[in-house]
């Protein structure tokens, strides 16, 4: 009977001494990406393919800002360089480049990665590497909630841009009969529940739903089945191509309701798409409308927007001024001052922790940018923009309709 | 119950419990088997059949679902029983029944909510015996139908032979254990007993006597060591018996000896006692006187052990104790009634300074008495010591010391009047020595100033009658000396000396009358003293003539309301200085309505409320304003002499002081205020009525 205890207390005392070493083991921070006069960031992103106007004018718009605090001398005397690999909108090639830009390349910081079903395929890896990474152009839920210490939006989520949308056709426009057409992938997912809960708290369902395959241009199924119901709107989710066409061939069809898609679409292209490729009559312009989740890049009253269609022309001469770009300029603009605030002495850790004490910071457009423990994401709100005359997706302010 | 019985059953039972229980875990692991793998493997196939049909199910493409789920079926024959799916409104959308659907799927989970997956059912019933697994076909948040994967037990049920041929074969080994085991174990405890039964006989042979029975066990184990013991106990007592017997015989001589030691002893003893008698004697007389000495002291008196226990106590103090607690022992109790020693800051415990210091100590108490009374208790302690100088107890008493303090406090308030009366003595002496040494120098100053402040006047004229008869000249004559006459008016300055003189003389006598007002003042203090016999008098009526007397002071400041009360009785007192006393007070109240006048910038008439009023065996008078109030810096200076707050041509500061005087020291009566800042005052003087 001694004699078992007297063993039993032994084995205690062992794994008591194991547990202690493991605690005294010393945390080693090592700082990768950073060197004395540089920074790298990396980035995975549609650089190619039908998503490739995404990806580029989401890079070019962080890169022009980057130019332009290179040459001011950088931040605190290292140069902000970026590592960006082309994914092609492929969740598998996202994975690969992201496992290249964290264990070969050494990157400081991931940094505005594009598209849905590519960061939600890629994120148990960015999570288990816990390697930090800001700025998405995508507004999944899954990626936002729950909150994980490395991973920061600028952007507001899609669950706010349907929530946006329904708010406007719904409450503003009294029109109740709503049919979604979404890519049949993670992202059109995503979008989707949006949508459904927004109509769920106004006691409505969509009356029609329908996908289409990511990447076809084949939509005659859907936009047979959609139409065969009554629709006062048609929300969509998808890239500019099938939804330009989807549009082109529902006017053909003698049908005329409200169209409506989230800004991963891309305004820029998507108008393109809509007056210079399908060739939509402009008397249809005003049903088309985008939710957006920064301004209107041309708009004359924030000082950001100026700064950036300057910056633009200097840097990048032949693209337009458009959304995407801008959201990744205003990416870029936050990283840099987050790198500025965190000092000299820059390691994962200590930009994580400033990232999130970040409050009521202004970055030049009206909303202010602010982090917490229990929100990640820098900026609430959306906005309206509807294709105009020129061609543009202007953004405008939605009016009550008064009866 | 024999030993060997017990053995066997305990050893047989323990084989059949751990047979029982491996059996039990080996088969309920197979239960969790079968449950994990429904959730698990069944539910994934369910839920990956139902994502693939979501959008044929919102289309109701019966004939594609229909063609999907028999390929399903079709792949996993074995497994699948059956499938069903339901759309939102639980019609059926597509079944592989070959015959009629059995009414059970119709009482199935049709309708999950947001956070579940899936649910599990089982139909025991004979045809099917099937688990039923219901998943949701959902299209984003939103329920479109209902899937039914039914999957044939008998499969579920093969995934886990191989645990459950395992089950079986314990079961089979576990009676195969049972059995050996309990025939080795009777075998085992047959052998260990043969020997004790053996050993038992043996004893049964000692206990009649009988030492020569040999033992006959040779086994090398415990029961053998048992053996040789007992033999070996065996051959002990046989010596021990003999050993014994020889004792015994050497008893009786022994007894005998000692019998006769001991009747000399008890002699020895029997002288000692006397002694011992008388000793006591001695002691109880001196412990007698000592309880004598003790109880002629009045005051409570103890001797305390370190313990706080009370070794011995006087009758005073007996009293006390039985007062307070009955038969306590320790001191806090009997003289605090406390439950704790003494020992806080300002409640010290003489016993602890006692024992620590080993000097004497006294100690201020403040105690209640029985009635309430505060009481000033002093505390005597006093060590005893041993022989080697330790304290071993304490004798305490407790003094009640109240009146004694009470008598000191008594002298030392006397000797503080006492010296306050002889500074105000030999302030009235010096006071009274320099107004009669000012007084007479200011009497021909004043005098002096007003005769030639008058002679001036008369100068005036006189120059002017000059003037005039000039003037006349030049007009009857025509002699030129206007022009000379101007000019000698100039050069003195005439006009500007007309002006000025009188004003300054006038100045002058201000000055001097102030002067002498303060010396007067100083003069009749000093004059308070004098030693003729009180009056009886009239207040009332004495109030009434201050007033009119004083109308001049008050009528442009303030109303007057009186509250006399008209059963006042007379109050023997100096009239004239209650006068003075009333006055100083009427034109006090004036000027604090005036002041705060002046500071609001208003003119608004104030009110100055006199009162009598019979205060038990006094008379009390009142005199309220509606002025400023005394400020609190200033309230204890008010009876100070030469203390003012008024314009330096305005008081003296000897007004409420010479009040004090009369009042309190040459009356015996008392004066004192109430006052709110900005609100105004009151002052009382009370004075006796014999």
């Amino acid at each position: 009977m001694r004699l078992f205890s007297l063993l039993f207390l032994l084995i205690c005392h062992l794994l008591l001494i194991s547990c202690d070493s493991h605690r005294d083991r010393i945390e080693v921070e090592q700082t990768f990406g950073v060197t004395e006069s540089t920074i790298t960031l990396g980035s995975s992103a549609a650089l190619t393919g039908h998503a490739g106007f995404l990806g580029t004018e989401y890079l070019r718009g962080a890169q022009l800002y980057f130019n332009e605090i290179n040459t001011a001398g950088g931040v605190h005397g290292r140069e902000i360089l970026v590592t960006a690999y082309d994914d092609s909108y492929n969740p598998v090639k996202t994975i690969a480049n992201t496992q290249r830009l964290i264990s070969e390349d050494k990157v400081f910081a991931l940094f505005n990665y594009v598209g849905t079903p590519t960061s939600v395929a890629v994120k148990p890896t960015i999570k288990a590497a816990n390697i930090p990474i800001f700025g998405f152009f995508t507004g999944a839920e899954s990626l936002r909630y729950p909150v994980e210490s490395n991973f920061f939006h600028l952007r507001d989520s899609y669950y706010a841009e349907a929530e946006g949308a329904v708010h406007y056709f719904v409450d503003l426009k009294d029109l109740n009969k709503v049919g979604v057409l979404y890519q049949d992938d993670a992202f059109g997912l995503a979008v989707l529940k949006g949508i459904q809960l927004a109509l769920r708290e106004r006691g409505l369902e969509p009356v029609v739903t329908d996908t289409y395959e990511r990447g076809s241009l084949d939509l005659g199924d859907s936009l047979e089945w959609i139409f065969s119901k009554p629709v006062d709107v048609v929300l969509m989710v998808g890239t500019y191509e099938p939804l330009a066409k989807f549009i082109k061939e529902a006017h053909d069809m003698g049908q005329d309701p409200y169209f409506s898609t989230v800004s991963f679409v891309g305004s820029s292209a998507f108008s393109y798409e809509l007056t210079e490729v399908q060739k939509i009559s402009s008397n249809k312009y005003e049903k088309i409308m985008v939710t957006q989740v920064v301004p209107w890049p041309f708009s004359q009253s924030n000082p950001s927007a100026l700064e950036y269609v300057a910056l633009s022309s200097k840097y990048f001469p032949d693209d337009a001024p458009n959304y995407v770009a801008f959201e990744g300029f205003l990416n870029a603009k936050v990283v840099v001052e987050a790198l500025r605030r965190t000092g000299s002495k820059l390691t994962r850790k200590k930009f994580l922790s400033t990232l999130s004490t970040i409050k009521s910071y202004d970055i030049g457009i009206e909303k202010k940018v602010s982090f917490s423990a229990t929100s990640h994401q820098g900026l609430k709100g959306i906005y309206y923009s509807q294709l105009k005359e020129s061609k543009w997706f202007e953004t405008f302010t939605p009016v009550e309709v008064v009866e | 119950m024999k030993i060997k019985f017990k053995l066997t059953a305990i050893i047989f039972f323990l084989i059949l419990l751990t047979s029982i229980i491996n059996y039990k875990v080996l088969s309920g692991t197979v239960e969790e088997l079968l449950t994990k793998r429904l959730e698990t493997a069944e539910t994934l196939l369910g839920q990956g059949i139902a994502s693939a049909i979501n959008r044929l199910v919102i289309e109701g493409k019966r004939d594609v679902v229909t063609a999907k789920i028999f390929k399903e079926l079709n792949l996993r024959n074995e497994k699948i029983n059956y499938i069903v799916v339901t759309d939102r409104e639980k019609q059926i959308l597509g079944h592989t029944f070959l015959t009629e659907i059995p009414q059970e799927i119709f009482t199935l989970r049709a309708l999950f909510s947001e956070t579940e997956d899936y649910y599990i059912d089982y139909l025991p019933d004979s045809d099917l015996g099937v688990f039923d697994i219901s998943v949701p076909i959902r299209e984003g948040i939103i329920q479109v139908g209902t899937l039914h994967i039914g999957i044939n037990k008998k499969f579920i049920l093969n995934t886990a032979s191989p645990l459950k041929d395992a089950t079986d074969k314990i079961l089979i080994l576990g009676v195969l254990c049972v059995v050996v085991g309990g025939l080795l174990a009777y075998g085992l405890s047959s052998a260990i007993t043969q020997s004790l039964v053996k050993l038992t006989e043996l004893a049964h042979e000692i206990s009649r006597g009988n030492y020569d029975e040999k033992l006959t066990i040779e086994s090398k184990d415990e029961v053998g060591d048992l053996a040789t013991s007992f033999s070996l106990m065996v051959k002990n007592i046989k010596r021990a018996r003999k050993e014994l017997e020889i004792h015994n015989e050497n008893l009786e001589l022994l007894v005998s000896e000692r019998t006769k030691s001991l009747e000399e002893s008890n002699k020895e003893l029997l002288i000692s006692q006397n002694e011992l008698e008388e000793l006591n004697e001695d002691l109880a007389e001196q412990r007698k006187n000592l309880k004598i000495v003790f109880s002629a002291m009045d005051y409570p008196l103890y001797v305390v052990n370190e313990d706080y226990t009370i070794a011995m106590m006087n009758d005073t103090a007996q009293e006390l104790a039985t007062l307070n607690k009955g038969k306590s022992c320790t001191c806090y109790e009997v003289h605090h009634n406390a439950s704790t020693p003494c020992g806080s800051e300002d409640n010290q415990c003489p016993l602890k300074i006692v024992f620590e210091k080993k000097k004497p100590v006294v100690i201020e108490k403040i105690r209640l008495n029985s009635s309430g009374e505060k009481r000033v208790i002093e505390v005597r302690a006093y060590p005893i010591f041993d022989h080697d100088g330790n304290v071993v107890q304490m004798v305490e008493a407790f003094i009640d010391i109240t009146e004694q303090k009470k008598a000191v406090e008594e002298n030392l308030r006397l000797e503080r009047e006492l010296n306050k009366a002889h500074k105000l003595e030999s302030i009235g002496t010096l006071a009274a020595g320099v107004a009669h040494e000012i007084n007479t120098p200011i009497q021909f100053i004043g005098d002096n100033t007003s005769f030639a402040k008058d002679s001036l006047e008369d100068v005036f004229e006189m120059i002017q009658g000059y003037k005039l008869l000039i003037e006349k000249l030049h007009k009857d004559t025509g002699v030129e000396v206007d022009h000379e006459v101007k000019q000698i008016d100039d050069d003195a300055d005439y006009d500007y000396l007309k002006e000025e003189l009188p004003k300054s003389l006038q100045q002058t006598l201000d000055g001097i009358e102030h002067v002498s007002k303060i010396v007067k003042a100083m003069k009749d203090f000093s004059h308070i003293g004098s030693n003729e016999e009180m009056q009886l008098e009239d207040l009332n009526n004495a109030i009434e003539t201050t007033l009119t007397i004083s109308k001049n002071e008050w009528k442009y400041q303030a109303d007057i309301k009186k509250d006399l009360s008209p059963e006042l009785p007379a109050v023997p007192c100096y009239i004239g200085e209650i006068k003075q006393v009333l006055l100083n007070l009427i034109i006090n109240a004036a000027h604090a309505i005036a002041a705060k006048n002046e500071t609001n910038k208003t003119e608004e008439l104030g009110t100055i409320s006199v009162s009598s009023s019979i205060d038990g065996d006094r008379v009390k008078v009142g005199i309220t304003d509606t002025g400023t109030g005394i400020a609190e810096e200033n309230q204890n200076k008010l009876f100070d002499h030469f203390f003012t707050t008024k314009e330096v041509s305005q008081g003296t500061g000897q007004g409420l002081a010479v009040a004090y005087q009369i009042v309190v020291e040459k009356h015996g009566g008392e004066i004192w205020f109430e006052t709110e800042v900005g609100v105004g005052t009151t002052f009382y003087f009370t004075l006796k009525v014999s």
